[in-house]
């Protein structure tokens, strides 16, 4: 006589992270059929018939008997066919066509196909994730290479028969694999770009402070290939959130090669993206550019082109560091916290400022153009760093410059810095607001911050950026209080013109 | 709005308030709409034109042009548009003179807006704002070209602070030269777009004025009147060497940061950091495509006679 009842633990995804599910199985006398009740979609319904059929070609029979498989907790929506193993082996474990040796460790993920092979399933790095923390070992498919985390190591079946002998010890290892690949052509580096040292300068102070930066160039001036580089200028990952980005990558099918290589993430969405591509949304809930973007670097091309409901949605990633998507099911909170770059045109016909290419646009039109630009963002925009295209003289023949490793120097030293000082101060409320960033101004910088505020008319919002640029000068230098040299490169880098 | 101005009044052509300078042009108008004290269009005058998308060296050569005007006893005449206009008009006001807008729409409207500020000073320090449109014109395409003959007329002489190639200062300067008004030009850079107009009817045959002085016997010449000049000899500002070499660098035309720094032989921070001070301190500004210029205030200090 069967058990007639067994469970095992699966997982599912829910916005960038996996949830534990308790798959039940209970067998019971009557009409054989599968029912699957526990608030599943429609593509954990459609588990029954791989189930049936993978179960057939595994060389297991299918009990005759009704069975009824609970997903639990049964508060949260399932989505996707990860569940389709764990519900597959509780079915064995039930019917005893298999030890149930290891089912209390497990945490068993991957979708079946009809012939009974294992198939991989989006989201690995969360999967393995949960697995660490609630001291599981994970059994699924051969997945993308993810490097092993601390805990116990993950068993890899590759066909539904592999788990005949039990959970524990089913399959093998997972195959060695050699480090990451080093990507073709090199490494980019700011030493690629020429007579810009203006413009690298403004990048690294916006990269230490985690300033909010606008290039405005004409087209060919080279905004893209500086925003390109300044990944290479961020100081390494961290462990926290390279396992933040890689689950926000691997849920959304991203590659995460170049992540696991080490590189902070660029994105650079175009124009066109909606609101939930950019922040996240759909169902079920996906992460958006502004999560894929997490503990790197998102880039947007032609500003003035998005429209200004989409730039809205980013007030929250930038001002907390996380999407929150409220939906009937709860909130799903999408970690986003990156480095802000923006470019734009200087005028509609992009050629104003140019030496060779005359602009055809009239001062109303380049001024309806501005006021695109600065719009929902403004207070988000700290520094705006005007780009040309270099001397061409300059490009051959000229020294190199900063590399971004100087560059990343600077970084470093400015980020450690400023963490080291928020340390020292205890808890602060705001250290982006004026009341911490008043507290170590010299007397003298806070007279010239003074002198600039009315000779260059600053308002309040202003006068806070020069602050805050003038902070991250400060800290780049390793110096605790705010000197009136830094209150004058602020002032430049600033950049600022009215109405943005 | 149509003809319900209160203060504003109608010139017929033949009224004693008519000033007969328009009479040289070849189709003269029947009629002009004025606002303010009509006598300011028949006293000796100076027109200054020039691009409404004037560099920091244009406004300080408009301005320059205007005090120099005001303090020879003229008037101002301008077009109130952007640019040179409004800073030859808002000089004229500023330095006590009189000072004449010609607009492209009514004389009751104010285009473009920002120009609001200038109609309403040069009212009320006793100039005259005029059009050949009736009372609520919108301003239209074909006015400007009209607009522009009659700054031509009413002056003896119309002085091109700076101009691109082509401008519509030129149709100003064109008809001037054609009723036998003196063009005067002052030269730009060779470099620079904006002056390449001005360079042009230099070397056509207008006035060159090349300085302060040089602008001021033009004026004795033509106007037979004398300037009471003010202030001392100014030299270039700047409290440190490395200022000073920053603004001399400036001077000719504009450039960017990392073109500064190599020609003065700068770190790309020290040169931001004396950027910053310089702005600050009004002697240096950014310009819309982000390269530096001197100020006019800088230009002006540098002068043989002093700024304004």
């Amino acid at each position: 006589m069967a058990r007639a009842a067994a469970s095992v633990t699966g997982a599912c995804i829910r916005g960038v992270e996996a949830r534990p599910v308790t798959v039940e199985v209970s067998l019971a006398n009557g009409i054989p059929s599968i029912g699957i009740v526990g608030m599943a979609d429609a593509a954990v319904l459609e588990a029954r018939s791989r189930i049936r059929c993978a179960l057939r070609s595994s060389g297991f029979s299918v009990p005759r008997k009704s069975i009824t498989v609970n997903l639990a907790p049964s508060d949260f929506r399932k989505t996707g066919s990860s569940l389709d193993l764990a519900i597959a082996v509780s079915i064995l474990i039930a019917s005893d066509q298999m030890p149930s040796t290891g089912s209390e460790e497990a945490l068993v993920v991957g979708e079946l196909g009809l012939d009974g092979s294992v198939r991989g399933v989006r989201g690995e790095a969360a999967y393995l994730v949960l697995a660490r923390e609630t001291g599981r070992f994970l059994v699924g498919p051969e997945g993308g290479g993810l490097p092993p985390l601390p805990g116990q190591p993950p068993r890899v079946i590759d066909r539904l028969s592999d788990v005949s002998v039990g959970l524990q010890g089913a399959g093998r290892e997972p195959g060695h694999r050699p480090g990451p690949r080093i990507l073709a052509g090199g490494q980019i580096d700011f030493r690629d770009i020429r007579g810009q040292e203006a413009s690298k300068r403004a990048l690294a102070v916006a990269a230490a402070g985690g300033l909010g930066l606008l290039m405005i160039g004409p087209p060919g001036s080279g905004k893209t290939m500086l925003a390109r580089r300044v990944p290479t200028i961020l100081p390494p990952i961290d462990p926290g959130e390279l396992q933040e980005a890689l689950c926000i990558h691997s849920v959304a099918g991203e590659d995460v090669e170049g992540i696991l290589s080490g590189a902070r993430p660029f994105r650079s969405p175009h124009h066109t993206i909606s609101k939930a591509g950019l922040v996240g949304g759909g169902r079920p809930v996906r992460p958006g550019e502004a999560s894929l973007a997490h503990g790197g670097v998102a880039f947007f091309d032609e500003l003035a082109e998005f429209p200004g409901d989409v730039l809205q949605t980013l007030r929250q990633p930038l001002e907390d560091g996380y999407v929150a998507i409220s939906r009937v099911d709860g909130t799903y909170r999408l970690p986003s916290r990156f480095q802000f770059l923006a470019a734009s045109n200087p005028c509609p016909c992009g050629h104003l400022g140019d030496p060779s290419v005359p602009c055809r646009c009239s001062p109303g039109a380049i001024e309806r153009y501005r006021s695109r630009l600065g719009g929902p963002l403004a207070d988000r925009i700290e520094m705006v760093l005007d780009v040309a295209r270099p001397d061409p003289d300059e490009v051959l023949r000229g020294e190199g410059g900063a590399c971004s490793a100087d560059l990343r120097d600077q970084v470093t030293a400015g980020r450690e810095h400023s963490a080291w000082m928020l340390a020292r101060e205890g808890p602060v409320d705001d250290p982006r607001g004026p009341s911490y960033l008043k507290r170590h101004l010299s007397r003298e910088a806070g007279d010239r911050l003074l002198d600039s505020a009315s000779s260059a008319h600053l308002s309040p919002r202003s006068m806070l950026r020069v602050l805050r640029i003038a902070r991250a000068v400060a800290d780049i230098d390793r110096r605790v209080t705010i000197a009136p040299s830094d209150i004058y490169e602020a002032m430049a880098l600033r950049g600022r013109r009215d109405g943005l | 709005m149509m003809g319900a101005f209160r203060d504003g009044i109608v010139v017929e052509r033949g009224s004693g308030l008519w000033p007969q300078s328009l009479e040289d042009l070849p189709n003269p108008p029947e009629r002009l709409f004025v606002r303010g004290d009509p006598s300011a269009l028949t006293g000796e005058s100076l027109s200054i034109v020039g691009t409404r998308r004037a560099s920091p060296y244009g406004l300080a050569v408009a301005e320059l042009a205007s005090r120099i005007a005001v303090e020879s006893g003229l008037a101002v005449v301008s077009g109130g548009a952007l640019g040179c206009d409004r800073a030859a008009g808002d000089q004229a006001v500023a330095r006590g003179g009189v000072g004449v807008v010609v607009l492209g729409s009514g004389a009751d409207v104010v285009y473009p807006r920002s120009s609001a500020g200038l109609v309403e000073r040069t009212l009320s320090k006793g100039g005259a704002v005029v059009s050949l449109e009736r009372w609520g014109s919108p301003p239209r395409r074909y006015a400007f070209p009209k607009r522009n003959r009659v700054i031509a007329a009413l002056s003896r002489a119309v002085f091109v602070a700076e101009a691109g190639m082509p401008s519509g200062t030129f149709s100003t300067a064109e008809c001037a030269a054609g009723i036998g008004r003196e063009v005067l030009a002052a030269p730009g850079s060779i470099f620079s777009r904006e002056s390449r107009g001005t360079n042009y009817l230099i070397s056509v045959g207008a006035t060159c004025i090349s300085d302060e002085n040089e602008l001021e016997c033009a004026l004795s010449r033509i106007y037979g009147v004398l300037r009471h000049p003010v202030g001392d000899r100014g030299e270039t500002p700047g409290s440190t060497d490395v200022e000073r070499a920053v603004i001399r660098a400036l001077t000719a035309s504009p450039e960017r940061i990392d073109s500064i720094a190599r020609h003065v032989r700068l770190t790309t921070r020290q040169c931001l950091e004396v950027l910053g001070n310089l702005t600050v301190a009004g002697l240096v500004e950014r310009m819309e495509d982000g390269r530096y210029a001197a100020t006019p205030r800088a230009l002006h200090a540098q002068t043989a006679l002093g700024g304004p």
